[in-house]
């Protein structure tokens, strides 16, 4: 399947699921130490094949590292040095590689860091380091992929997509690893039509290279981004929606990351409980659980809300994303993408205003479909474009 | 002219060559024809190591050493030579006898295969190139000379390579990077060192590759001067629809990519690029 997911806090129980069927998962430093990773990849490797990337976090905010500066790559001086130096870039690419094969893992990204500006100095150290990475590693068959962390923001500029894309793309590389930092607040979509479509070219412009694309972090704007030309895309259980800022990278306040979510394809939006519910009673059975929503995790929570002895549904909800994110990759793989995700697109749309006419409100106020209008503008843009 | 004939004649006594003849200067190097002891003519090219970019020449010397393919010009014998109390950076190159492109481009007699084939030919040292991360960035009708006997084209004059593998040594604070502006891709123009890779060299290949085919720049538009080509190259300005016309009657279209303002738009692999010069 052209999905990963990211590992995150207790996530390794979910690897055992195989009807998530994901080609591989991506490691997470943040949340795990060196020690506990060994372990868990030497456990893995006795009992699946799936491929495993190390995607190095560096670029996470200072305070949102978790474990990252507990692994033998982290550079103590992170926070004082200059980040122009190629001896320095030289310690980390050469500590980073050690690790890499002691984890025995498939493909690691470049640790790229989260920097002040854009600019060539920046991309070109990231692109020229991550050449000493491939070539250190060229003995081994772990494949080392660019990391091309951008900020959305910039993308709207469709000069700087092609500067991005002529400056990373220029170096012996296996692949590239797209990280998205933006402002949109996490768990939120993607609502401005040029940055989304900026982002779409951006992926289109990588994609010339005919190397793979896997774009992080995503959650249902996935499909865009495979509309696109990603070769893969990876999520993980809390519907990622972690878009990286130096500024802000905070848990929406007063919690609701612990709610149990369910993700309905007609509506290419996550819903409660209660939402489910409303549609059932509102007349629209025929938006619950369709296409890749339904799968044996959506059956399972259909069939706990029937049931006398009710149980919370939270690690089904995450279950039940992730099965629609794999199952939909899949769908999207092989075929004229663009083409399906205009179709799911309208139909989406078109659903909402069903619901809109019919007066039937998702439960949070900014669950109401109006994010598919600019990711339909700029799906429209990019096959014009 | 010759400023350092006696310079060279005394190189070539000293070191039982002949001396045949100046062939021409450039911006620092002088070039001269000479005889060797077993009568094989080469290129002695001389330069004044208190006038030139040493470093420069170094690097050309350098990078001219770990080349080992027939379409980039040989070096035999290189080194620093006193004289009269000053230093003088020669190096050996073997001697092209084909002439340079920019006679044969003169003629209107070359059949299109023909520039197809030496085209191609063209990519393949490219190739060699990128494969040594080496950076050519003066490629131009100039600097591409023939071996006769199997009319092959080979380029020569690697004064401005660049050794992607070391700093560059062209100063951030200038606004345009070297080469020569009428044959230059943007990132050269506007010194955007770190877009500077292969495909840049692969933008001036489409150019004289372009000329020869059409007669024309491929940014050239009627009543614009060379300066204003120069410019719309460097401003990133749309390839002109009067050569994209032209090398469309050829049924040669595909060579318009490389000369795409933007790296990311030119071909992204030699075996993309040399099918381009595969037949019409």
């Amino acid at each position: 399947m052209p999905a990963y997911m990211h590992m995150g806090h207790d996530t390794e129980n979910l690897i055992d699921e195989q009807a998530l069927a994901f080609q591989g998962i991506i490691l997470s430093p943040v949340n795990r130490e060196p020690e506990f990773l060994l372990k868990f990849m030497k456990k893995l490797r006795t009992k699946t094949t799936c491929e495993v990337i190390l995607d190095p976090q560096l670029y996470f905010p200072r305070g949102k590292r978790g474990c990252v500066n507990k692994q033998p790559y982290f550079p103590s001086d992170f926070e004082s040095v200059d980040v122009a130096s190629p001896a320095w870039w030289g310690h980390i690419v050469g500590s980073l590689a050690d690790y890499a094969i002691k984890l025995n893992i498939d493909l690691v990204a470049f640790p790229t860091i989260h920097p002040r500006i854009w600019d060539d100095g920046y991309f070109n150290t990231c692109v020229k380091s991550s050449n000493e990475l491939n070539k250190i590693l060229s003995k081994t068959s772990i494949k080392v992929f660019t990391t091309v962390l951008v900020n959305t923001s910039q993308l709207a500029d469709e000069k700087f997509v092609l500067w991005t894309a002529s400056l990373v793309t220029g170096q012996i590389t296996s692949g590239f690893y797209l990280v998205l930092s933006g402002d949109v607040d996490p768990r939120r979509e993607l609502n401005d039509s040029e940055e989304i479509l900026g982002i779409m070219r951006l992926i289109r412009e990588l994609r010339r290279t005919k190397l793979p694309v896997i774009v992080s972090h995503c959650a249902s704007d996935m499909i865009l981004f495979r509309a696109a030309g990603a070769t893969a895309c990876a999520t993980g259980k809390f519907f990622n929606l972690r878009r990286f800022t130096k500024s802000r990278y905070n848990e929406p306040d007063g919690g609701g990351g612990q709610l149990p979510y369910w993700f309905e394809h007609s509506l290419l939006s996550f819903i409660r409980e209660s939402d489910i519910l409303r549609l059932k009673q509102g007349g629209f059975d025929n938006l619950v659980c369709n296409g890749p929503s339904d799968n044996i995790w959506g059956k399972a929570i259909l069939d706990n809300f029937q049931k006398v002895s009710y149980k919370p549904w939270l690690g089904n909800g995450w279950r039940q994303y992730l099965a629609w994110f794999s199952k939909a990759s899949e769908e999207l793989d092989g075929n004229d993408a663009s083409v399906i995700v205009h179709d799911w697109l309208k139909a989406a749309e078109n659903n909402w205003i069903e619901l809109e006419d019919a007066e039937i409100l998702m439960e949070e106020p900014r669950n109401n479909g109006r994010w598919l209008r600019p990711w339909r503008q700029a799906l429209a843009k990019f096959l014009k474009s | 002219m010759a400023l350092l004939q006696n310079v060279a004649n005394e190189y070539a006594g000293k070191n039982g060559y002949t001396m045949v003849n100046f062939i021409g200067n450039g911006a620092f190097k002088e070039v001269y024809r000479i005889s060797m002891k077993d009568g094989i003519t080469r290129v002695l090219k001389l330069s004044d190591a208190s006038k030139c970019n040493v470093d420069r020449t170094e690097r050309e010397i350098s990078s001219l050493l770990k080349c080992n393919d027939p379409r980039i010009a040989r070096v035999y014998e290189h080194g620093i030579f006193d004289y009269n109390r000053g230093k003088y950076i020669y190096f050996i190159e073997e001697y092209l006898d084909g002439g340079i492109l920019t006679a044969k481009m003169a003629s209107n007699k070359i059949p299109i295969e023909t520039i197809l084939t030496d085209g191609k030919e063209m990519v393949k040292a490219l190739a060699h190139l990128k494969e040594l991360n080496l950076v050519h960035r003066d490629i131009k009708p100039d600097n591409i000379m023939f071996r006769k006997e199997i009319n092959q084209p080979v380029f020569t004059d690697l004064g401005l390579v660049r050794d992607l593998k070391n700093i560059s040594l062209t100063p951030s604070r200038v606004d345009q990077g070297p080469g020569t502006p009428y044959y230059s891709a943007p990132e050269q123009l506007n010194n955007d060192k770190a877009m500077v890779d292969w495909r840049t060299d692969q933008f001036s290949i489409g150019v004289v590759v372009g000329i020869w085919l059409t007669g024309q720049h491929p940014f050239q538009s009627k009543g614009i001067s060379t300066y204003q080509v120069v410019e719309r190259v460097a401003n990133r300005e749309h390839i002109s629809t009067e050569f994209v016309q032209k090398i469309g009657k050829l049924g040669l279209s595909k060579i318009t990519q490389m000369v795409e303002p933007w790296p990311i738009r030119r071909y992204q692999s030699i075996e993309e690029l040399e099918m381009c010069f595969s037949g019409r």
